[in-house]
């Protein structure tokens, strides 16, 4: 599942994303593979978690 | 200046052409015909005679993720990265491995195996594949090209005939999950060839002739296996290249640094070996990284090449690691354990933040951990 990502000092780059045990955090850059993997999953309506407290 | 006006120049017992050294300037329209070989050579018919090889680490020399260990293929359409830029995939996971093999051979090393597990009996074909970047490849459009590489059968090979073939899109950069689901603009596959593999390592040479509004190019070789395997079922692959022009010319060899340099560009991590060696607090060390008030730590790593994109960052680790990174002070010891909270990146570098208690603001620690970076396509 994906989750937002709050960056210190505010602004969001990237969304994390935990597999296999290990978190991975995904960039907003339209050439990263993975991100169009996430553009395409929010194409088909799903929302990311909501970042943590930071 | 003296001048020699013959029409035929022999060596001293006329038995032959004569043996001419020395010669620093050919100018004019001087035409040698009759010449079948040079040396045993064949030279391009298009494209540089440089950096002619559009495949990555087609001596298989490089493998950052696994350092020779062999690393199951999965049945994700994203693909399972073995040796750097040459991925797989497969209906039945954990069937087959993809693994970089030392050949015993001077002149290629290494090989990439692909070995279905011994006992299987699992039919399930396999994918193996490198996608090369549009920047790289887009003037090949209109071009005819040519794939090469070498085949060696594993004693127990149970493989149908390897079918060959190059792909081609009319995008950008589509990458492997849809290049895998049929999805690239326009796909079309130029070449589509049978081989039959023996024991004998042997190279293939295809030509193709790709479109000419193609942005994107990948090889493949896909075979299926049948009945029960047994200990040596696997084909060894090396040597592959691909470049312009209508022959296969010799493999271009590069140096390490430069085969490692280029598979950067797609995929770095911070520790060198296998992933089990990512195990203990020689990971990578994140210099200073200076707390806040609020007992965060931000550290920066510069990436050793710059990317094709932005990469996607992946705390890796396992033993001692493997819940998250560590927090040391000036005397080597852990004194903390935490995960990256957030990260930041761009093609150069990695920007971490990291929540860590019992700091003080202002001060200067060490973060330890390892991560992967990929820009992979």
């Amino acid at each position: 599942m994906y989750q937002e990502v709050n960056h210190v000092g505010g602004g969001r780059g990237m969304v994390k994303l935990l597999k296999n045990g290990l978190t991975t955090f995904i960039p907003f850059d339209p050439a990263n593979t993975d991100y169009q993997k996430y553009l395409a999953w929010i194409a088909e309506g799903n929302e990311p978690l909501p970042a943590d407290e930071s | 200046m003296s001048q020699i006006n013959v029409n035929t120049i022999t060596n001293l017992d006329e038995t032959g052409g004569p043996v001419i050294v020395g010669i620093t300037t050919v100018s004019g329209n001087f035409n040698v015909t009759g010449v079948s070989t040079i040396s045993g050579l064949t030279y391009p018919t298009a494209g540089p005679l440089s950096n002619r090889n559009l495949i990555i680490n087609g001596d298989m020399r490089i493998d950052q993720r696994n350092a020779g260990f062999g690393t199951a293929v999965g049945t994700a359409t994203a693909g399972t990265y073995g040796l750097d830029r040459f991925w797989g995939y497969t209906g039945t996971g954990s069937v087959w491995t993809t693994s970089r093999v030392s050949t015993g051979n001077r002149d290629f090393p290494f090989a990439n195996r692909l070995q279905r597990a011994n006992g299987s009996s699992s039919t399930s074909p396999i994918y193996w594949r490198q996608i090369i970047e549009s920047a790289n490849c887009s003037y090949l459009a209109g071009q005819t090209v040519t794939l090469s590489f070498y085949v060696t059968a594993g004693a127990d090979y149970s493989g149908s005939a390897l079918q060959v073939n190059i792909y081609t899109g009319t995008a950008s950069d589509e990458g492997a999950t849809a290049l895998n689901t049929a999805a690239w603009t326009s796909l079309a596959t130029p070449l589509n060839s049978f081989i039959t593999p023996t024991t004998t390592r042997t190279r293939y040479t295809f030509t193709a002739t790709l479109g000419a509004t193609v942005q994107e190019v990948a090889m493949g070789i896909t075979f299926t296996p049948s009945g029960t395997a047994g200990t040596n079922d696997f084909i060894d692959i090396t040597g592959v290249q691909l470049e312009a022009g209508s022959v296969a010319t010799l493999f271009e060899h590069r140096s390490h640094g430069d085969e490692l340099a280029r598979c950067e560009r797609y995929y770095q991590q911070s520790w060198t070996g296998g992933a089990s060696d990512a195990t203990s607090y020689d990971g990578d060390l994140i210099a200073c990284p200076v707390s806040n008030s609020t007992g965060t730590l931000f550290g920066t790593t510069f990436l050793r090449q710059t990317m094709r994109a932005t990469p996607t960052l992946t705390e890796a680790g396992s033993g001692t690691l493997s819940s998250g990174w560590a927090i040391v002070t000036g005397s080597g010891t852990p004194v903390a354990k935490t995960s990256i909270l957030a990260a930041k990146a761009d093609r150069r570098t990695i920007k971490l933040s990291v929540p860590v208690t019992g700091v003080s603001g202002g001060q200067a620690y060490t973060l330890i951990g390892n991560w992967t970076a990929s820009a992979e396509l």
